[in-house]
């Protein structure tokens, strides 16, 4: 009789051990009002580590910046600042807070948290990127290379309510620079560090941290101190899930009112469905190879041209990408505030003749063996995929395909150790010139090698004008120079892809992909 | 060479265990068999977790590259900062013997991917996700498996044991990947019964937990099968029938516990292929547990986190493999410890 | 009843084991003639086919030029056969096509390939370095048995899978560009993984055969221990490596696939049942399901690991007749 004692006792055992675990497990509290999937989980919630798009998202429901954005025109709206105002020059600027802007411990918002942010992001010891946001304020390069103290940046707090700011040089586009989610006030607490583990967060924005579990979800209330707060749902899930077929299904049964990211397959089909849920714009980011013009045969550029023009982008658009997308015959994406768009340039026949040319000039009777590189991703693989056969059949060259980590390619296109290399870029702001700054001669990021002086006085001399169609004219002519010399092979420019539960109103579309919260309100 | 006085502690005491455990086998050949026994596995288990431990380290250390490469726009004063933050400039018998302590205090390290939290807090929100999964997807294993291995192997020559025989050959040749795919679209598109993915109530543990019992049922009910048959002709089952007790009486109490050895000693393996699956089934449903932690880790190079959790796997199927042997021998008294 | 049957004679009898023969027989055909069959080229990008259902619309078609280069003996060699024999046609995309057009039947073919391959390659190691270990622990005893046993013992209580995916994560960014460098890296680990059932098999048997008296007869004939261990240990160990390897090759095709579907192992262009079957899940939605894109290879590899189990199950009760069936 022991032994079925014993083996009843393992099965009553085998029951209440998985029930135990399972209410150990479910500590989640229900579904809540919006639910966000969110991608990856943020690395922090500090928006000094805000530099990629999940880390954005969190940030800007957490925090609210000076300079908000409408969610559709990108126009500058009051966030933390109430109004502001600056010199003729755009190189002095005072800020003038809301009165009734409070963290979620109640205090208000005052000038110096904006101050201490501020140092904190260029102080080197704090390691954040953003700091390359601020570069213009006055003494930032200098805090940044350690020659001077944080203490001496270019910004000040007269008065609480007061904020001033002087820049060395003019930024391109200041205020919406202002709205990154990184620049953003933060409240020091006694002990001076502020963000650490297991402290509660104070932010000023529409929400707060309820709870967090970690690379699951993060729960957010509405901040009741905020001014706005009864706009809002009550509480937010941020999901962090990288998996987009799983965030897809969770949208479709209901689970997720608002997914970033889409698998590409799906896109079409979504879009055939027409319900308004998926919302598709054009983006301002560009999608491109490097032609690294240091190689032997690359460094002409006739036989760069040859490349450039032997790519049909009509027919990879058709074959690769999921549809909202533009073929690219340049580097700035269109949209871009009242940028040029150019018409496609894609000639086999005169593609065939360049490459001719080129040969002859180099002295060699065929083409060396070439090699493109690209990160582990289906899409990119499908495009060198296509890339391949183009080529092949347009100027009988075979070229091999090199796929890698993102670590490796990096490296490689770092080191210069590639011929072709795919690249891509995504505005930040709404300038031309964060394209075209990309391949200066001895910006960090140009790595193919080419150098142009011409290029770089053109692109410094036209930033420098002020805003104006004659800025851009004399912008699109550097670019002109850019494209002439085939150093870099535009392919396509991003479309943005969102699911929107129709639950939610003032979500808005624009070429930055940036979604507010402020803007985004109870639907129906 | 110079170690910090905590790393030179740490040695001390990982090589005194090591010595120490390594002799008890000997030493305890006299004293009970269940504390020789237990005393050994657990050295064992040590031993083990040292060595994939030291492994793994060593792999990491020896692959170029650190977790701060794969950014283009990083400024390399922040990259230098960083890399001195996690210690990776220090040489690798420092960071490794400060690793191999951490482990023993159960503390990973931060992660370096999610700075918000340490690696061991990361681990610690996942772990009971994952036992509770892993937990439920046994019991759906126990419950399925082992009555259908009884059915099959009681009335064979029926109808009913060949059935349940292809099912089961069937279930372990289906890849967990289908017949998640397969259940979330029928249960949760299809009928709209479960939850398609995430994780927070009881609904949502079910698809999952069922994906992955699967091979495991179809492993005990074969394992079960056989079990009985070799039990069912032997001598004092036949004259427990022959006494003329019930049918039921006599497989309940004479043949079962014979024929459940090696259900019970595939223990062990069955964890390790129910954890196996966690991996494909957490990140296709979007469960917060370990699986999708680790699978992420590595993809990202957080060396503390990848790290942290091979550790807890290697103990968990290590301890798994203890507890079935164990089970084992409890319930067959011809095997010894 | 008659006299017992050699363990041969019975798998030869088994319908089961006859069956699953075929099937393996018929699947390994395919896989390794596939360039000398009339599929079409698995790369082949056709831009007005994307997303095909499956349909015998077009079963027979002529095919398009070739445009990856032929390389190797055996592939231009089948290549000629292919012409000669089917001339220039191709079997149409009956079961379906995928985001570019490509014919899954084809791909699905192409893919065994990889997936059996691997399977072997891991298969070739485990045989050795199993065998290897567990004859030289079985046969030699004493210290040196419990040695290697305690190693095998410690390398069991290893969660493989992990460390794979570990080693596997961390070994793609050492830097190994050269495809057949990563894919032999791949196969290597998976042979890794696998020889510890092997060489416990294998040292049981041999240990059971030296007790046996097996040397005091073979020493008493006057034979080397070389020739011993060549000549008549191995043989006799047959059965117990077929054993093994029934238990091994099923796990690591199941673990190729896992592999692979998690993004880890065999790499586009590259293909595998895993690799497909993951870009099949990748495209599976409830609006439109596609799910000929995940059922082709899922259920391609689920009848491959069906008709390995299967055979195993046979192999191993006929050469364990103490079994019950």
């Amino acid at each position: 009789m022991g032994v079925v004692t014993r083996i009843a006792g393992w099965g009553a055992l085998a029951v209440v051990i998985p029930v135990l675990l399972l209410a150990l497990a479910l500590r989640h509290p229900p579904r809540a009002d919006f639910v966000v999937g969110n991608g990856n989980e943020p690395k922090s919630l500090d928006p000094a580590e805000a530099s990629a798009l999940p880390e954005g998202r969190v940030v800007r429901f957490l925090f609210e910046p000076l300079i908000v954005l409408d969610n559709s025109t990108l126009e500058p709206l009051p966030g933390a600042a109430a109004s502001w105002e600056s010199t003729a020059d755009g190189l002095a600027w005072t800020f003038h807070l809301r009165s009734n802007g409070y963290w979620s411990d109640g205090h208000p918002v005052v000038a110096r948290d904006f101050v201490n942010a501020f140092r904190r992001l260029v102080d080197p010891a704090t390691g954040s990127r953003a700091a390359a946001y601020l570069l213009d304020v006055t003494n930032a390069r200098e805090i940044r290379s350690g020659k001077l103290s944080a203490d001496k940046l270019g910004i000040a707090a007269p008065s609480p309510s007061v904020l001033m700011m002087t820049l060395e040089r003019r930024p391109a586009d200041w205020l919406r620079t202002l709205a990154f989610p990184a620049l953003v006030p933060v409240s020091i607490p006694a002990s001076g560090i502020p963000f650490e583990n297991g402290k509660p967060l104070i932010s000023n924005g529409p929400f707060r941290v309820a709870s967090r579990t970690p690379r699951d979800r993060i729960r957010l209330e509405r901040n009741s101190f905020h001014r706005d707060a009864s706009r809002w749902p009550a509480s937010v899930d941020i999901l962090a899930c990288d998996s987009a077929s799983t965030l897809l299904n969770m949208f479709l049964t209901g689970d997720v009112d608002w997914v970033t990211d889409i698998p590409p397959a799906v896109i079409a089909p979504l879009s055939r469905r027409n319900d308004g849920t998926l919302r598709a714009a054009p983006m301002s980011g560009t999608y491109f190879i490097r032609v690294n013009t240091r190689r032997r045969a690359l460094g002409n550029r006739h036989i760069r041209a040859a490349l450039d023009l032997s790519i049909d982008r009509r027919a990879m658009a058709a074959a690769a990408l999921p549809g909202g997308e533009l073929p690219a015959s340049g580097l700035v994406a269109p949209l871009t505030d009242g940028w040029r768009s150019l018409a496609l340039r894609d000639n086999v026949a005169r593609a065939r003749e360049l490459l001719k040319q080129g040969l002859k000039e180099e002295g060699l009777t065929e083409l060396p063996p070439l090699e493109y590189a690209y990160n582990t991703l289906d899409l990119h693989q499908t495009i060198a995929e296509v890339l391949q056969r183009q080529w092949q059949e347009a100027l009988g060259i075979r070229v091999r395909l090199s796929r890698m980590e993102n670590a490796s390619l990096l490296a490689a296109v770092r080191s210069g150790d590639f011929d072709l290399a795919r690249g891509s870029w995504i505005a930040d702001h709404l300038d031309p010139t964060t394209f075209l700054d990309v391949f200066l001669s001895d910006a960090p990021n140009n790595q193919t090698g080419f150098a142009d002086q011409d290029y770089d006085r053109a692109v410094k001399a036209a930033a420098a004008l002020p805003p104006g169609a004659q800025r851009l004219a004399a912008l699109a002519l550097a670019e002109d120079r850019l494209i002439a010399a085939s150093a870099v092979i535009p392919l396509y420019h991003y479309a943005s892809y969102n699911l929107v539960s129709p639950r939610v109103d003032g979500f808005g579309s624009n070429p930055l992909d940036l979604h507010f919260p402020q803007g985004i309100t109870k639907g129906r | 060479m110079h170690l910090s006085f905590p790393n030179s502690v740490t040695l001390l005491i990982t090589s005194l265990v090591v010595v120490a455990l390594s002799r008890t086998g000997s030493r305890l050949k006299h004293s009970r068999p269940l504390t020789a026994f237990l005393a050994r596995r657990l050295a064992a288990t040590f031993i083990t977790v040292i060595v994939v431990h030291a492994c793994a380290f060593a792999l990491m250390r020896a692959v170029p590259g650190g977790p701060f490469d794969t950014d283009p726009r990083m400024d390399p004063i922040v990259r230098a900062n960083l890399v001195a933050r996690y210690g990776l400039d220090r040489p690798w018998i420092e960071s490794w013997l400060s690793s191999l302590g951490g482990v023993f205090r159960a503390d990973f390290g931060p992660s370096m991917a999610w700075r918000d939290n340490s690696a061991t807090e990361i681990l610690g929100a996942g772990f009971p996700v994952s036992a509770a999964l892993g937990a439920l997807a046994l019991f759906f294993a126990i419950v399925i498996g082992v009555p259908s291995g009884i059915v099959a192997a009681t009335q064979r020559g029926k109808w009913i044991d060949p059935v349940i025989r292809s099912v089961s050959s069937v279930g372990l040749a289906v890849p967990n990947f289908l017949v998640a795919t397969v259940l979330i679209s029928v249960f949760g598109f299809g009928l709209r019964w479960l939850p398609v993915a995430g994780f927070g109530t009881w609904r949502h543990a079910i698809l999952p937990a069922f994906a992955l019992s699967l091979p495991v049922a179809a492993a005990l009910a074969r394992l079960v099968r056989t079990g009985l048959l070799i039990e069912l002709p032997k001598d004092h089952v036949r004259t427990a029938r022959a006494k003329g007790l019930s049918p039921l009486r006599v497989l309940w109490v004479h043949a079962l516990p014979g024929a459940l050895g090696p259900a019970v000693a595939y223990i062990g393996p069955a964890a390790a292929t129910i954890l196996t699956g966690s991996l494909v089934i957490e990140s296709m449903a979007a469960i917060p547990g370990m699986g999708t932690h680790f699978v992420s880790a590595a993809m990202n190079r957080d060396y503390p986190l990848a790290l942290g959790a091979v550790v807890i796997y290697t103990t968990l199927v290590s301890l798994f493999n203890v507890f079935a042997d164990l089970a084992h021998a409890r319930l067959d008294p011809r095997i010894r410890l | 009843m008659s006299a017992p049957m050699s363990p041969w004679a019975i798998l030869r009898r088994d319908r089961t084991a006859r069956a699953c023969g075929i099937v393996l027989t018929a699947i390994a055909l395919l896989a390794i003639l596939a360039d000398a069959l009339p599929f079409s080229d698995p790369g082949f990008v056709s831009t007005s086919r994307r997303y095909q259902a499956p349909s015998f619309s077009s079963v027979w078609e002529p095919a398009p030029r070739a445009a990856s280069d032929v390389v190797g003996v055996w592939s231009v060699a089948s290549r000629a056969i292919r012409l000669a024999v089917f001339g220039d046609y191709q079997i149409g995309p009956i079961l379906g096509t995928d985001e570019l057009g490509r014919c899954i039947l084809s791909r699905t073919v192409f893919g065994s390939r990889l997936s059996l391959l691997a399977a072997l390659a891991a298969a070739c190691v485990t045989l050795l370095v199993g065998t290897a270990v567990g004859t030289w622990a079985g046969w030699k005893g004493g210290r040196i048995e419990t040695t290697i046993m305690r190693c095998v013992d410690l390398a069991d209580s290893v969660p493989v899978v992990f460390v794979v995916i570990f080693a596997v994560s961390f070994l793609r960014a050492s830097g190994i560009t050269n495809p057949s460098a990563k894919v032999a890296v791949f196969f290597l680990t998976l042979g890794a993984v696998t020889w510890i059932t092997m060489a416990r098999l294998v040292r049981a048997h041999a240990r059971s055969l030296r007790e046996q008296g097996f040397i005091e007869s073979s020493v008493a004939l006057g034979l080397t221990e070389r020739r011993l261990v060549w000549k008549h240990l191995l043989p006799n160990l047959v059965p117990t490596m077929l054993v093994g390897m029934s238990l091994t090759i099923p796990r690591i095709l199941l673990f190729e696939s896992f592999l692979s579907f998690l993004g880890m192992g065999v790499e586009s262009p590259d293909l595998s049942l895993g690799t497909l079957a993951r870009s099949g899940f990748g495209a599976f939605n409830p609006i439109e399901p596609r799910a000929w894109l995940l059922a082709v290879p899922g259920i391609s590899l689920a009848a491959l690991l069906l008709a390995l189990n299967l055979l195993g199950d046979s192999i191993r009760d006929a050469f364990d007749p103490r079994l019950p069936r």
